[in-house]
């Protein structure tokens, strides 16, 4: 995915004559979000456009991605708050962080991230997820390399991109609509009231006049109060502009960060905790959100609040995901149980992101026993291994992946739900004994449940 | 800041976000809970109303400028 070339050579012909504009030339140098030709947020589009790779590519690449432990979701949610808006106005993080990001350096952090998933899925053991993440990491890598980008290069300047204090492009005022001036009746966009006849002929005459120097006209107040021109436009586009939602994002980061500090000083430590446990996140997110609401208020009339409302939303998720499961108790990467006592499985087994492997061979189980044992992750594998000489039933449930009880049973695909039941292997050879233990054998309910992944239920030998 | 145009859908965003971000502090530091099932569907009518609102106030706005 680093692929750090503009659109150039690479770029298919028939959208290069399509868009000649100099705003089209912008927005494709620039890697910025398309909302005209976006799905969701413009995301794919914009990355499409800047590097000549159809968007399609780009969505598939972050859906097949987001098998792997999500990375997709997080990655695309990086790239939204990496790219700059349709318009060319500062990303989201190009604002709080008040530097510039080229989208060189977007595409190589990008590049970076899924770098970084891959490496953090392998520490849990090489497997499927791992193959969902490396082979677009190698594609992307080899198109980057064979549109002439040194990978080598861009890795030893990232840093230096990142710590460059250039500071971030300015948000561009609100267009004008062509429709407010007309020559033909100056007046017409003037305020309701007396119309000052001198006003509107000393304005005339100035739009006539072939002089370009507009310095002079600026200090009289009447000419403050006109209707800007064609020409005006671009001046004022070459002019800089002021920073427009920059300060009131600011001032709000400042409360939140101030918030933040107050929480740690009152829990007398820095945790997550302090912050995500169910105790807190409904204060401190409550809190978060509020400042966000107010900035909203205060950016009706006053700054452009441009980028708050989402952040908003995010942090309104995260204090529900807070407020109903203890986000503190997530667990990422490898998990490996293996209870050796009944009392060891009463509280359900969770894994946030990752693999996890329950070993249910060494439990004992009293003929007739019945146990539940609950397992929950959140994106990743499941490996449950049961001993064949115990009833299994399997209530299993996945978002989005793959559910497989032994050999008998494989889902593929989205809203799994799967119940059925492994009889003890054990007590199969038809005789009186043999299906008394059967009728004794233990019965282990097993529920599973996923967001998304790969569940396996597995007979061994006890 | 600059003085600019009202931007009521921000408005609406705002009222929306300081009654949520309310609700979780109450539920925080009082006794009453805010029912979490509700929040995400109100969440979500909410942002829906925003962009009916940008949208109106768009489509009012120009037609305005190009009758005057």
């Amino acid at each position: 995915m680093v692929d750090g070339e503009p659109r150039d050579e690479a770029r298919a012909p028939e959208s290069a004559a399509a868009d000649t504009s100099p705003a089209a030339g912008a927005a494709e140098r620039e890697l910025r979000r398309d909302d005209a030709a976006g799905v969701i947020t413009g995301v794919a589009a914009g990355l499409g456009r800047h590097t000549g790779i159809d968007p399609v590519v780009w969505r598939t690449a972050f859906a097949v991605t987001a098998l792997g432990g999500g990375t997709g979701l997080w990655l695309y949610a990086f790239a939204w708050l990496l790219m700059r808006d349709a318009r060319g106005g500062p990303a989201l993080l190009e604002q709080l962080l008040n530097r510039r990001l080229s989208g060189e350096a977007v595409l190589a952090l990008l590049g970076g991230g899924l770098a970084l998933g891959t490496a953090f899925n392998l520490i849990g053991g090489f497997g499927w997820t791992t193959l969902v993440l490396a082979v677009p990491l190698v594609l992307g890598g080899l198109i980057a390399h064979n549109r002439g980008v040194d990978l080598s290069r861009v890795a030893r300047q990232l840093p230096e991109w990142l710590t460059k204090r250039e500071p971030p492009p300015n948000a561009p005022g609100s267009e004008p609509d062509p429709a407010y001036y007309n020559p033909a009746q100056p007046w017409a966009a003037a305020p309701s009231g007396p119309i000052d006849l001198a006003v509107v002929a000393r304005q005339s005459a100035a739009r006539e006049a072939p002089d370009p120097d507009d310095e002079e006209d600026e200090d009289s107040g009447e000419d403050r109060e006109r209707p800007p021109r064609p020409k005006d436009r671009d001046d004022a586009a070459a002019r800089p502009s002021p920073r427009r939602g920059v300060s009131l994002l600011g001032v709000s980061a400042w409360i939140v960060a101030a918030l933040t500090a107050v929480v740690f000083v009152h829990a007398g430590g820095v945790s997550v905790g302090a912050l995500l446990s169910p105790q807190a996140a409904p204060l401190y997110l409550g809190g978060v959100i509020t400042v966000c609401g107010v900035v909203l208020v205060v950016g009706t009339w006053a700054v452009n609040p441009r980028g708050v409302a989402p952040v908003a939303a995010l942090v309104t998720v995260l204090a529900v995901a807070a407020t109903t499961t203890d986000l503190t108790q997530l667990r990422f990467g490898d998990a490996r149980w293996r209870p050796a006592a009944v009392s060891e499985v009463r509280e359900p087994f969770e894994l946030g992101v990752g693999q996890a492997r329950l070993d249910l061979t060494a439990l004992p189980l009293e003929p007739g026993q019945e146990v539940t044992v609950r397992v929950r992750v959140g994106f990743g594998s499941l490996d449950v291994l049961v001993p064949d000489s115990v009833r299994t039933v399997v209530h299993g449930r996945a978002g989005f992946g793959r559910v497989a009880l032994a050999d008998r049973v494989s889902q593929l695909g989205v809203g799994l739900a799967l119940h059925d039941t492994l009889e003890p292997v054990s007590g199969s050879g038809g005789d009186g004994a043999a299906e008394e233990a059967v009728s004794e054998a233990p019965t282990l309910d097993l529920v599973l449940d996923s967001y998304a992944g790969d569940l396996e239920v597995w007979h061994v030998a006890a | 800041m600059s003085r600019r145009s009202a931007d009521w859908a921000s408005l609406v965003a705002g009222l929306l976000f300081v009654l949520l971000g309310l609700a979780f502090v109450v539920s925080g530091t009082t006794a009453w809970e805010v029912n979490v099932l509700w929040v995400l569907p109100v969440l979500a009518i909410g942002l829906g109303l925003v962009g009916v609102v940008r949208a109106l106030v768009r489509s009012r706005d120009r037609p305005d400028r190009r009758s005057s």
